[in-house]
């Protein structure tokens, strides 16, 4: 069994009525959604000249796992290399506005030109969903193992198990196993609702992971909320609330 | 025109380091008094475009800073005057 020696949440109220999410670009919206209360720049975040360059779930991660300095000092005296990241996130968002512009251009073919002009050019770092975790990496000094785990239904349990193991085989001596679902990509919204009718909503999770035994099976634990549907994360945030 | 570019400049700036308090002045060098990195300069240069209607690259402002003065320059000695100067020069 492993033990947790730290554990954070992020969710909005969840007595809050269920809202519709629109998307201009797309023209399109899913309803019974809640995002979290705070737009992304109120966040607080170790390092706000990385916003530009940060989804909203990566913001997420950054502020829920700042909190975790004092549960990793002692590990990382040891060596900064022992703390292994373990994430579950989907991918960040795809600049809707200037993809539009891009594509207006009369000019097809100078389409490179275009890109360039209309696109921030941190804009792409905000679509990788491995970067999401490798800033908060950078943030926390962390430079074990990075993992990261996209399938959209099983990518937290994907993170659990892989935390499990590389403690269980000594190739980490704590783990940092964290999610975070936000409202980035409207596809990934559309697709999220489509395999749960359940109110879609914004949260995060992350939990600090020492090896204390054998393995967990953390499947057991967890007790999914029948209202409140949190994509990727839904796993993990109810596991914590549950704790 | 110069306290209009200048403005463009400050907006640019502050965007970029999300800083909307930060002191963007004439001597202010982008690097080791603003803090921005190599990326920065990018997305400054993003951000200049949509007020200049050009492009501005880094490294001609830095070839224009080495025939001023007569000195090699690089990026990382690049005043917000040097931009303003390259800019008008420019225009």
């Amino acid at each position: 069994m492993s033990r947790v020696l730290w554990q954070k949440l992020l969710m909005p109220d969840l007595s809050a009525p269920p809202a519709t999410l629109r998307d201009e670009p797309y023209k399109d919206e899913v309803t019974n959604t809640r995002a979290y209360e705070k737009p992304s720049a109120e966040i607080a975040i170790p390092d706000p000249k990385a916003f530009r360059s940060m989804s909203r779930a990566s913001i997420f991660l950054a502020h829920i796992v700042q909190d975790a300095k004092d549960a990793l000092a002692p590990y990382q005296a040891k060596t900064p290399f022992s703390v292994g990241v373990y994430c579950a996130v989907e991918n960040g968002p795809i600049d809707g506005p200037s993809t539009a512009k891009i594509l207006a251009q009369p000019d097809p073919e100078n389409f490179a030109e275009h890109y360039r002009k209309f696109r921030n050019p941190k804009m792409y770092l905000k679509q990788l969903p491995n970067l999401a975790p490798a800033q908060t990496g950078i943030f926390m000094d962390l430079r074990g193992p990075l993992n990261v785990y996209t399938h959209s239904l099983a990518g937290a349990w994907h993170a659990l198990d892989q935390a499990e193991w590389d403690l269980e085989s000594g190739v980490v001596d704590a783990a940092l196993v964290c999610t975070a679902h936000a409202f980035d990509d409207f596809l990934v919204v559309k697709r999220a609702r489509r395999v749960d009718p359940r109110c879609l909503t914004e949260g995060a999770a992350a939990l600090l992971l020492v090896k204390d035994g054998g393995r967990t099976d953390w499947t057991s634990r967890v007790e999914l909320d029948p209202r409140n549907f949190f994509g990727i994360s839904d796993p993990l945030i109810n596991l914590l609330r549950r704790s | 025109m110069s306290t209009e570019t200048l403005q463009s400049i400050e907006s640019a700036i502050r965007s970029v380091v999300n800083n909307q308090g930060l002191a963007v002045k004439p001597e202010s060098r982008l690097v080791e008094d603003l803090g921005l990195e190599s990326i920065d300069l990018l997305d400054v240069s993003s951000e200049l475009e949509n007020s200049l209607g050009w492009e501005l690259d880094f490294r001609e402002v830095a070839e224009f800073m080495a025939k001023q003065s007569g000195k090699p320059a690089d990026m990382k000695s690049i005043r917000v005057q040097n931009l303003l100067d390259f800019i008008a020069q420019k225009a």
